[in-house]
C-alpha cells in the first residue's frame, strides 16, 4: 500500500511540475490547467473520543483534475485516488483510477459535452448532479448534455445519461432532461429597459429502471413498481429595484424506493425566497415544503449516492464549531421551513455605530415534519398530508452576530445562537436538544505581514450524555482558539474543545501549522476529531473520531 | 434552423412528458408468481397423481374428430385425473375461411419442438411420454401414469383480486426431489364452433374443446426455485390476462409441474376460469 501511494506521489508531483512546461507550451494550440489535491491522515486508537486503530496507519485520498482548452473546445479527466479512504468516507471508494473524463464543444448557439457532466435545472430540485469532494459525493452523469440558445434569452438544456456510484456507474438507473428557461426581458422589447425583470423556467427528467422483485406485505404479491419515473418543476425568477422574489415548484409522480418505504405517494416540493436589499440592510425570508421528493437513480439505493435531485437547504451555515456541532441534514421525505435573514450596518459616526459602523446580522430558521395521517406500508400511498400544518419540530437556529471594528488594528466579531435540534433527523429516538452558544472572535492585525486570531466560544446543553447512546456531542462545552498568521504565508493555530459538564469530558485539541504560496497550500495537523455530521447544504456525511496526524496539499496551474 | 432545433426539443420534451409511469391504486401490488417466487403454503393439497393428454390436432386433420371422440370417452373415464389439451398446429391447423385461427405462440413452440413438423395429426402424448396416434391406446397409457405415487401434488384455485384473475397453485413435495423442476400454466376454452374438416366431409360448427389459448408463462414452464424436500408447501400466484377473443366462462386453467431437462410432466391439475 505504501509503494501505490510513494508512486502516487511521484505520479501527482511529476504532473505538477509538468503542468507549467504544458501551459506554457501549449499543445496543437490549446493550453492546460488544473489542480491537484492530496488529503492523508494518520489516526490511532482512543477510547474516549471512540477512536480506533488504523490497520494501514496511512489513509489518503487524493485527485488530479485535469482541463485542456482549445478554443470552443475542451476536454477533461479526472484522475482519484483511495489509499485507503480517509476515515468516514465510504470503503467502497478504495482504489484508484479515472472514472471522470469529458469532452466539449460550445458557441454562441450550443454547447455539446460527451462524457462526465455536472448540471442543475432550477434550484436542483428535480435535477441536480454535482459533486463535493468533502462529503464524498459524485453523482456526475456520463452521457450526453446539449444545451441551446436559440435566442437571445433562451435557453434550451436536454440531457441523457447514467450516475457515477464510487468507482462504478449505475447503468440499470437512465436519467433523461429537458429544461427551458426563458428571460422575458430579453424577448419582449417593450420590457428590454424596464427595472422588473423576469426569468420564467420548466424542466423535467425522467428516469427508468427495469422492474425487479420487492415483495409486498402481502404473501404472494410483489409492488408493481413504475419502470419510469418523471417529475417536473416551473421557477421564477422577478426582480424590482430592491426587491426580488423567486419561486419553484417540483412535481414527482409515483416513486416507490427505500428511502420512502416503497410508497406510491406522489412528491412534490415549493421553495420560496424573498430578497430585500439596500446599502447597508438586506432582509430575506424563504420557506420551503418538501413532501416526498427523494429522487434517485436507484429504488433501492439508501446510501449518500444516485441523488438524481437535490433540496435546497435553508439553515444557515456556520463558520463556527459550536454552532455547528448541530448541524441540520435535509429531510428530503417531508419536511416544512422557514429561514429569516437580516443584515445591518450601523453607519459610522452614531452612538453605535461609533467610528468604523457595527454589523449587525440576525437569522432565525425553523423546520418541522409534516403533519401526516398514515394510510399503510410499502405498495399504498403511505400517508396523507396537510400543506399548511406542520408535524414535529425538527430544528430550530437563532443567531445574533454583532461585528465592530474597534480599532484600525482590532476587529471583534459576538455570536449567540440557540438552537432546538430533534435527533429524530439523524434517525434516532429522543429527547429535543436545547443548546445556547456563545463565541467572540478578535482579530488583531498587527501589522500587513501579521495577524493574530483568537476565538472563544462557549455552548450550554440541556442534553446529557449517555452511554448507551454515545452522543458524544452531548453536554457542556468550552473551546478556546489561537490563530498566528505570519510572513503573509504561514498560519500555526492551537485549538481545544472540552466537554466540561455533562458530556464524557472528552478533550479535543488540535495543532495545525500551513504554508501558503500562490495557488500551492500545504497544511498540517495533529489532535483529536470529534465524530460527527459534516453537512454542506444540507447534505451531510458521518465523521468518525480520529486521533493523530492530518495532511493537506493542494495546488492549481 | 434554429426552428428546426426548438421543434425538435420541444418534440424530446414531450417524449419525455410522456416517459412517466402511474399505476392506479388497485394495481400497486401484483401477483409476485411472474418471477417465480413461491412462498410457503399451509393447504391441505390432495394427494392425487393426475394425467396429461397433448393432442396435437388441426382444423384440416380429417381424422382428429375421431380423436376426439376416444379423447373426451377417457375423459368421461378418467373424470378429473384426466386433463386434455389440444394444440392446433402446422399446417393442418390453418384456418378455414374466416374461421379463427386457434394456433398458439406457445403451441408451435411444443409442436415444432416435441411433434415435429413432418409428422402427421393427430398425435398425442400422456405426461410427455412417447408420441402416438390417440385414436387407440390412450388409457393403457393414462392407467400407467395413475398407477404411480405422485412425486409432487397440485391444487389450484382462480380466484379475483381487484378485477385482475389470479390463478393460485399450491404444490407439496410428497418426496425429495433433486432434478430442476418447472411449473406452466396455460388457459383452454371449449365450444368454439369452425368448420372441421372430416373424412365423412367438412363438419360446420364443429365444437372445439379443451383448444389451448395461451400459455401464461414461458413455453417451458418458469423454475420451481424452492427446496424441493419432502413435506415442503409452496404456492405461488400467477396473473391471468385473458386474450380478448375468449369467453371466459369456457376457459379452463391448466398448471403442470415438468422436469426441466426431459421435460416430462410429473403432475397436473386443472380449474375453471371462473369459479
Amino acid at each position: 500500500m505504501m509503494t501505490n501511494f510513494r508512486k502516487l506521489i511521484v505520479l501527482l508531483a511529476l504532473a505538477a511540475i509538468a503542468a507549467p512546461q504544458l501551459k506554457a507550451q501549449g499543445i496543437m494550440g490549446g493550453h492546460v490547467t488544473g489542480n491537484i489535491q492530496i488529503d492523508g491522515q494518520v489516526s490511532h486508537a482512543d477510547s474516549l473520543i471512540g477512536a480506533s486503530d488504523v490497520p494501514e496507519n496511512l489513509l489518503s485520498n487524493s485527485r488530479a483534475d485535469i482541463l485542456y482548452t482549445n478554443g470552443n473546445f475542451s476536454a477533461g479527466l479526472r484522475f482519484e485516488a483511495y489509499l485507503n479512504p480517509m476515515l468516514g468516507f465510504n470503503a467502497l471508494y478504495q482504489g484508484m483510477g479515472v472514472p471522470n473524463f469529458f469532452a466539449s464543444y460550445q458557441n454562441d448557439l450550443i454547447s455539446v459535452t460527451a462524457g462526465n457532466f455536472y448540471e442543475q435545472f432550477g434550484s436542483g430540485m428535480i435535477l441536480r448532479a454535482y459533486e463535493d469532494r468533502y462529503l464524498g459525493l459524485d453523482n456526475s452523469l456520463r452521457g450526453l448534455n446539449v444545451a441551446l440558445r436559440p435566442f437571445p434569452g433562451v435557453t434550451i438544456k436536454a440531457l441523457t445519461g447514467v450516475q457515477r456510484i464510487y468507482w462504478g456507474y449505475n447503468t440499470q438507473g437512465l436519467v433523461r432532461g429537458v429544461d427551458g428557461e426563458v428571460n422575458l426581458n430579453s424577448i419582449i422589447t417593450p420590457m428590454a429597459e424596464s427595472k422588473f425583470r423576469m426569468t420564467l423556467g420548466a424542466g423535467f427528467v425522467s428516469k427508468y429502471e427495469p422492474d425487479e422483485f420487492i415483495s409486498s406485505p402481502e404473501p404472494g404479491y410483489k409492488l408493481n413498481l413504475p419502470l419510469n419515473v418523471g417529475a417536473g418543476a416551473v421557477r421564477m425568477d422577478m426582480n424590482y429595484g430592491n426587491w426580488s422574489l423567486q419561486a419553484e415548484y417540483a412535481h414527482k409522480g409515483q416513486d416507490p424506493s427505500v428511502m420512502n418505504n416503497y410508497i406510491y405517494r406522489e412528491g412534490e416540493a415549493l421553495m420560496l425566497n424573498a430578497v430585500y436589499s439596500m446599502k447597508g440592510f438586506s432582509a430575506n425570508l424563504q420557506a420551503k415544503r418538501v413532501d416526498n421528493m427523494c429522487f434517485k437513480s436507484a429504488r433501492s439505493e439508501s446510501g449518500e449516492m444516485l441523488y438524481i435531485n437535490y433540496i435546497p437547504a435553508i439553515t444557515k451555515q456556520h463558520t463556527y464549531a459550536f454552532l455547528n456541532m448541530y448541524p441540520y441534514a435535509t429531510q428530503t421525505t417531508g419536511e416544512m421551513g422557514l429561514q429569516g435573514d437580516v443584515m445591518y450596518k450601523i453607519k459610522k459616526g452614531t452612538l453605535l455605530g461609533g467610528k468604523y459602523g457595527t454589523d449587525i446580522h440576525i437569522n432565525g430558521a425553523v423546520i418541522t415534519g409534516l403533519d401526516t395521517t398514515t394510510i399503510g406500508g410499502a405498495g399504498t400511498d403511505g400517508y396523507t398530508s396537510s400543506w399548511f400544518k406542520t408535524g414535529d419540530l425538527y430544528y430550530t437556529d437563532l443567531s445574533l452576530e454583532v461585528a465592530k471594528k474597534l480599532s484600525s488594528a482590532l476587529k471583534l466579531t459576538c455570536t449567540y445562537g440557540y438552537q432546538i435540534f430533534n435527533p429524530i433527523v439523524e434517525g434516532h429516538h429522543g429527547d429535543l436538544h436545547h443548546n445556547h452558544v456563545a463565541v467572540a472572535d478578535l482579530t488583531w492585525k498587527i501589522n500587513k505581514k501579521n495577524v493574530l486570531r483568537f476565538e472563544a466560544e462557549w455552548m450550554g446543553s440541556d442534553s446529557k450524555y449517555d452511554p448507551d447512546v454515545d452522543d458524544k456531542r452531548c453536554g457542556d462545552w468550552i473551546m478556546g482558539l489561537v490563530e498566528y498568521n505570519f510572513a503573509s504565508s504561514w498560519f500555526i493555530s492551537v485549538s481545544d474543545q472540552y466537554s466540561y459538564h455533562d458530556g464524557n469530558n472528552a478533550n479535543y485539541y488540535n495543532v495545525s501549522l500551513g504554508y501558503n504560496h500562490g495557488a500551492t497550500r500545504l497544511q498540517l495537523g495533529y489532535g483529536k476529531q470529534r465524530e460527527g455530521l459534516l453537512c454542506i447544504g444540507g447534505v451531510c456525511r458521518q465523521v468518525p473520531a480520529s486521533n493523530g496526524l492530518t495532511f493537506s496539499l493542494t495546488t492549481s496551474f | 434552423m434554429k426552428k428546426t432545433i426548438f421543434t425538435a426539443l420541444v418534440c424530446a420534451l414531450v417524449f419525455l412528458t410522456a416517459s412517466c409511469d402511474k399505476i392506479e391504486q388497485d394495481r400497486y401490488t401484483v401477483p409476485a408468481g411472474a418471477t417465480g417466487q413461491w412462498f410457503p403454503s399451509h393447504e391441505n393439497i390432495p394427494n392425487i397423481q393426475r394425467a396429461m393428454i397433448e393432442k396435437y390436432t388441426g382444423v384440416r386433420c380429417v381424422n382428429c374428430p375421431d380423436a376426439d371422440e376416444v379423447i373426451h370417452a377417457s375423459l368421461d373415464h378418467y373424470g378429473d385425473n384426466l386433463v386434455a389439451v389440444a394444440i392446433h398446429s402446422g399446417a393442418f391447423g390453418r384456418p378455414l375461411g374466416s374461421d379463427p385461427d386457434l394456433r398458439t405462440e406457445g403451441g408451435t413452440v411444443w409442436y415444432e419442438t416435441l411433434v415435429g413438423t413432418s409428422t402427421g395429426l393427430p398425435a398425442a402424448m400422456v405426461n410427455r411420454g412417447d408420441l402416438f396416434n390417440p385414436l387407440s391406446g390412450i388409457n393403457d397409457k393414462v392407467d400407467q401414469i395413475l398407477a404411480y405415487q405422485p412425486p409432487v401434488s397440485m391444487l389450484m384455485s382462480s380466484t379475483s383480486n381487484n378485477d385482475l384473475l389470479i390463478a393460485e397453485i399450491h404444490i407439496g413435495f410428497l418426496q425429495t426431489i433433486s432434478q430442476p423442476l418447472n411449473i406452466t400454466l396455460l388457459l383452454t376454452e371449449d365450444n368454439i364452433l369452425t368448420t372441421q374438416t372430416h373424412v365423412g366431409g367438412d363438419i360446420h360448427d364443429y365444437a372445439q374443446n379443451h383448444v389451448l389459448r395461451t400459455i401464461f408463462t414461458d413455453a417451458w414452464g418458469v423454475p420451481i426455485d424452492v427446496d424441493k424436500t419432502e413435506g415442503s408447501k409452496y404456492f405461488i400466484n400467477l396473473p391471468i390476462n385473458l386474450p380478448d377473443q375468449c369467453v371466459a366462462g369456457n376457459c379452463h386453467l391448466v398448471a403442470f409441474i415438468s422436469d426441466q431437462e426431459s421435460r416430462q410432466i410429473l403432475n397436473v391439475v386443472q380449474c375453471d376460469l371462473i369459479p
